[in-house]
């Protein structure tokens, strides 16, 4: 050092803060000119010292160093440079500009995030399968519980009407109930009632097609307000006799598959179940039925359900009956509420006037809502609540992600973001440029994850079966995942950007200042919020994994090794009697089949949701209330022995329990100990009627084990088991289930059966055809669904926190190399440092677990009702994610932790 | 030094360049002296602080329009304090700046812009 400069105060420090600032030239220039320069700017210093004091003195070394950073920086964007593109774009003067600023600041940022690929690209990844997951969700969501329908007027004066019977869940009501509702009800414009079914009509090609058909009542078009394409819809005149108006309405979709649009379809003639029907009219395109459950293709009067539902006749006159939806328009000047209330008044007089056989509330809700039944709208609302969460912490971990990533690159690049500042660059300018750099970044993840979710929902709606509605994008979707996007280009580019625009240049200017350690600490917190979100993410992810082994390993009470073919002979106009003749023929023919064992059918395959819950008389026995209620299948001879379940007391079917025979019927264990409390007295002999107290009385034969019935993992229920021949005159008997048991390969046969079906009949729709084994796979689906998808949700968490854990240690190894290298030369060996990096991952670890373990332990209350035999609070799965947590962080930790070892503690000494 | 790069190619000078190579012409210079030297030359309207005055005189070496010497060995910190000098390619600048702006001035004065 000139020796003058130590004789002049402050001169020294002004000459150390020089020293720094040469730093922003290159290195090459660095080394050819810092020493000269420093020589000069001491000389210049000090002859200001002389002429003008040390008020010269200061003035003198401030201006020099700010004209060394200055021309630093110039020198690292001289052209020859490749630094030369990352001259940072100079702001327009004026409000008028702020376009052309934003613009200028975003083509900057593509360019500087088009230099670092890598980067880029794990960026956008992660980020698009955050705002993917979410897109899919809310476009599945949406559209199932709030998307608005095309083509009906007015949506919000229409509502739905259910009923609950004891407080139990929302369920469709009875017409009869309808008839009374809609000539009482004086604040609505209109009711309706409606009916989903399938039927056959024929084909040009002479075969038969089942299509998705809904009975409507006269009043049905006219309440929602549609207007016809062509012709003209069904009105109540349409709806009078019953059996006397062969007249159908058709889809758009239907008039151009099959009358290619044609003008002249009004007065066509149809064939629906064996039966012409007159076309009258045509809905419009966008009108897809008043049910999400199903998509009409065909319309008919309520008035022809003995022809669409033969041997049901019971639609027109049985009140305790449910089956019809029910649907209607508030009234002109009236509000919802109104309509409530009367709908309350006429609903306690129903009860009171049928009490016998109507117990029913009913329930106004929007429209909107009512789209769905009530119990799918639950469980929809509940997957997609939950799936939501799941998705929505993806998003957040994938944003601490990124904005870890920002925080380790604004670390590379400190010095680029000071000398900005130093050439003049405002904060707000700097934070600005580096937002739109965060923003063009989660556009980018966000293209990328609205293809991601697009390409998902499709799939999702596809695979969940007879949906009406396809989740895709549309401009509601498109909204929320660009009000999305950019929250996220917030929530991950606000704090890295605050962090790297503060202004501290000096600091910025030496390595190692206080801005990197307070980063680190920021970092730190982000992987420990990493680390606890995957935990969550974990535990949720295994509570669903136990659920489902749990479920697959479920005593079922049968052997699901039987090949199933189901039979609607109804569906293509076949009579009751018909069908039992075909029934009969079948399962002839397909005993004698080699390899076949044995042979039955039923109405209601286990966890296939078909099937019928009423209430039932016992004879000698007052019910206190309500009649007790049991779940009815019908059943062929030899279906215990189909299905291997056991009979615990007396026998079982048989071919002699027909119509000839005197009324028996087989319960499960749960109904016979039933029976046994209310008679006490032994359940076998017992006689029931599923026709109120007037009989006809059947008596209990056998009592078979109790084994699963609605949903696996629901407990036994009440069962009772009614021979199929014997109540052949019932409509259920028209739609029934072949069950062939054929050793432990029951595929083998299928196509066999499925031969002797169409043999006899090459237009029977079939249904169902498979094993029970797969069938019950399948119900499990959604269960599956909702497991992968928070397993694939979990892996994700844990592969970002990894890289989290990886990044914040490997940061670390890097920035103590000299406190290790000190260690190691004064003999510290390669196991202590290891321990001494390690130990760091282990409290980051420790601190987001217990984080994580608490969050869990909340969700755990969330999730609850999806789980089967599995605790919230599971120990095994805490444990088993703890372990995995610690094993896959101490490998993401493990090789800075080698690094440590590695270096050579001359050099990391000598980086000082 | 860049021997294909002829003196035209360096016409006009920044202002700045043309004030050193000007100084450089007179006397052989380290780092502060041209600094002073520069601004009393310039009356004080150029003034050059540390940084700027390396970045030009980088530059300069670069086009070959300057050359470090050897330091006078009575310099105290020899190491620290480079003489620099106008090469011959330099002066031929300065001696071309020199016509075109006499020839800007004869331009200049034949032109009435007294209006």
């Amino acid at each position: 050092m000139n020796p003058v400069a130590q004789r002049i105060p402050g001169l020294e420090l002004a000459s150390s803060v020089l020293q720094i600032a040469t730093r922003a030239y290159p290195r090459r220039f660095r080394l050819e000119f810092a020493a000269e320069m420093q020589s000069a700017f001491e000389d210049r210093c000090t002859d200001s010292w002389r002429s003008t004091g040390n008020r010269g003195l200061a003035n003198a070394a401030f201006r020099s160093i700010i004209d060394v950073v200055r021309s630093g920086l110039i020198e690292r964007l001289r052209p020859s440079g490749s630094s030369h593109n990352n001259r940072l774009p100079q702001s327009p003067q004026g409000p008028r500009n702020v376009l052309a600023s934003l613009l200028q600041d975003t083509r900057f940022a593509i360019r500087v995030l088009l230099k670092q690929p890598v980067f880029t690209a794990v960026a956008m990844v992660t980020l698009g399968l955050g705002i993917g997951a979410n897109t899919a969700i809310f476009s599945l969501t949406d559209a199932l519980l709030a998307r608005p329908l095309p083509a009906i007027e007015k949506q919000d004066e229409l509502f739905a009407l259910y009923t609950s019977e004891d407080g139990g869940p929302l369920s469709v009501s009875s017409y009869a109930d309808y008839r009374d509702l809609a000539g009482q009800l004086e604040t609505v414009a209109g009711i309706a009632a409606y009916k989903p079914r399938r039927a056959g009509i024929a084909t040009a090609s002479g075969g038969v097609e089942r299509i998705d058909t809904t009975l409507v009542t006269g009043s049905y078009f006219e309440t929602l307000g549609i207007q016809p394409v062509a012709g003209r819809l069904i009105g109540p005149a349409d709806d009078v006799d019953p059996d006397g108006h062969p007249v159908a309405v058709i889809s758009y979709g239907l008039w151009q598959r099959l009358f290619a649009g044609s003008a002249d379809v009004v007065s066509e003639s149809l064939r629906v179940n064996r039966r012409a029907f007159r076309i009258i009219g045509v809905v419009p395109a966008g009108f897809r039925g008043t049910s999400l459950e199903s998509g009409p293709e065909l319309y008919v009067p309520m008035a022809m359900q003995a022809h669409m539902m033969p041997g049901n006749d019971l639609l027109l006159d049985r009140r305790g009956w449910s089956g019809v939806l029910l649907l209607g328009r508030v009234g002109e000047g009236r509000a919802l509420e109104a309509v409530a209330a009367e709908i309350e008044s006429v609903g306690a007089w129903l009860r009171e006037t049928y009490r016998a056989s109507s117990e029913r509330t009913y329930h106004v809700t929007s429209f909107a809502e009512g789209m769905l039944l009530p119990t799918m709208r639950d469980t929809a609302m509940q997957v997609g609540g939950l799936l939501g969460l799941v998705s929505g912490l993806v998003l957040l971990i994938a944003c601490v992600n990124v904005a870890n990533l920002l925080l380790a690159r604004a670390g590379q690049r400190t010095r680029e973001l000071a000398v900005r500042q130093a050439l003049g660059a405002g904060r707000r300018r700097i934070l600005g440029q580096l937002l739109a750099e965060s923003l063009v970044l989660s556009a980018a993840g966000g293209a990328v994850g609205i293809g991601l979710g697009a390409m998902l929902a499709r799939t999702i709606g596809r695979v969940i079966p007879n949906l009406s509605v396809t989740p895709g994008l549309d401009a509601r979707v498109l909204l929320f995942s660009a009000l999305l996007t950019l929250a996220t280009g917030l929530a991950f580019g606000l704090l890295p950007a605050r962090r790297a625009a503060q202004f501290d240049v000096t600091a910025r200017l030496r390595d190692g200042g206080p801005g990197v350690s307070s980063r680190q600490g920021l970092s730190r917190t982000l992987v420990v919020a990493q680390v606890a979100i995957s935990i969550t993410l974990l535990v949720t992810a295994g509570l669903f994994a136990r659920t489902l082994i749990n479920l697959s390993r479920a005593d079922l009470g049968f052997d699901p090794a039987v090949a199933t073919v189901g039979i609607d002979p109804m569906a293509v106009g076949y009579s009751l009697d018909e069908a039992a003749t075909a029934f009969a023929a079948v399962q002839e023919r397909v005993a004698a089949m080699p390899g076949v064992e044995t042979v039955s059918v039923v109405n209601a395959l286990p966890g296939s949701g078909g099937g019928d819950v009423s209430s039932f008389a016992l004879e000698g026995y007052e019910p206190d209330g309500r009649p007790p209620r049991a779940f009815f299948n019908l059943v062929g001879p030899n279906y215990f022995e189909a299905m291997r379940i056991p009979i615990v007391e007396g026998r079982g079917i048989t071919a002699s329990d027909d119509l000839g025979g005197r009324g028996a019927l087989v319960v499960n264990e749960s109904l016979a100990a039933q029976i046994e409390d209310a008679l006490g007295e032994a359940a076998l002999g017992a006689r029931l009627s599923g026709n109120g107290p007037d009989g006809p009385w059947m008596e209990v034969v056998g009592i078979a084990a109790d084994s699963m019935t609605a949903s696996i993992g629901a407990g036994p229920r009440p069962v009772a088991y009614l021979p199929q021949r014997q109540t052949a005159m019932m409509s259920l008997a028209g739609r029934l289930v072949l069950l062939v048991r054929a050793g432990n390969t029951p595929e083998t046969v299928l196509g066999d059966v499925v031969a002797a079906v169409r043999e006899l009949d090459g237009e029977l729709p079939l249904f169902a055809v498979g094993t029970l084994r797969t069938h019950l796979d399948n119900a499990l689906a959604q269960e599956r669904a909702t497991a992968v998808a928070i397993a694939v949700a979990a892996l994700l968490a844990l592969g970002l926190a990894l890289v989290g854990v990886y990044g914040i240690l490997a940061c670390t190894v890097d920035q103590r190399s000299t406190e290790l290298g000190v260690r190691m030369a004064l003999g510290a060996d390669g196991s202590h440092l290891v321990g001494l990096v390690l130990r760091q991952a282990i409290l980051l670890i420790a601190i987001g677990s217990v984080i994580g373990l608490g969050a869990s332990a909340a969700l755990g209350t969330v999730v609850e009702g999806f789980l089967f035999e599995v605790p919230t609070v599971d120990v095994v799965t805490y444990g088993a994610v703890i372990g995995l947590m610690l094993l896959v962080s101490l490998a993401a930790a493990w090789i800075p932790a080698r690094r440590a070892t590695r270096l050579d503690p001359v050099r990391a000494l000598r980086a000082e | 030094m860049s021997d294909s790069s002829r003196p035209d190619d360096h016409l006009p000078p920044r202002p700045v360049d043309l004030q050193i190579l000007l100084v450089l012409a007179d006397s052989n210079l380290h780092g502060y002296g041209l600094m002073k030297a520069v601004q009393e030359e310039s009356a004080g309207r150029v003034a050059l602080e540390v940084g700027s005055l390396y970045r030009v005189i980088n530059r300069m070496l670069d086009s070959g329009l300057v050359e470090r010497t050897d330091p006078p060995a009575d310099t105290e910190d020899a190491r620290r304090k480079h003489d620099y000098a106008l090469t011959d390619f330099g002066r031929e600048v300065i001696r071309a700046e020199a016509q075109r702006l006499a020839q800007v001035l004869a331009t200049a004065k034949s032109r009435d812009l007294s209006s």
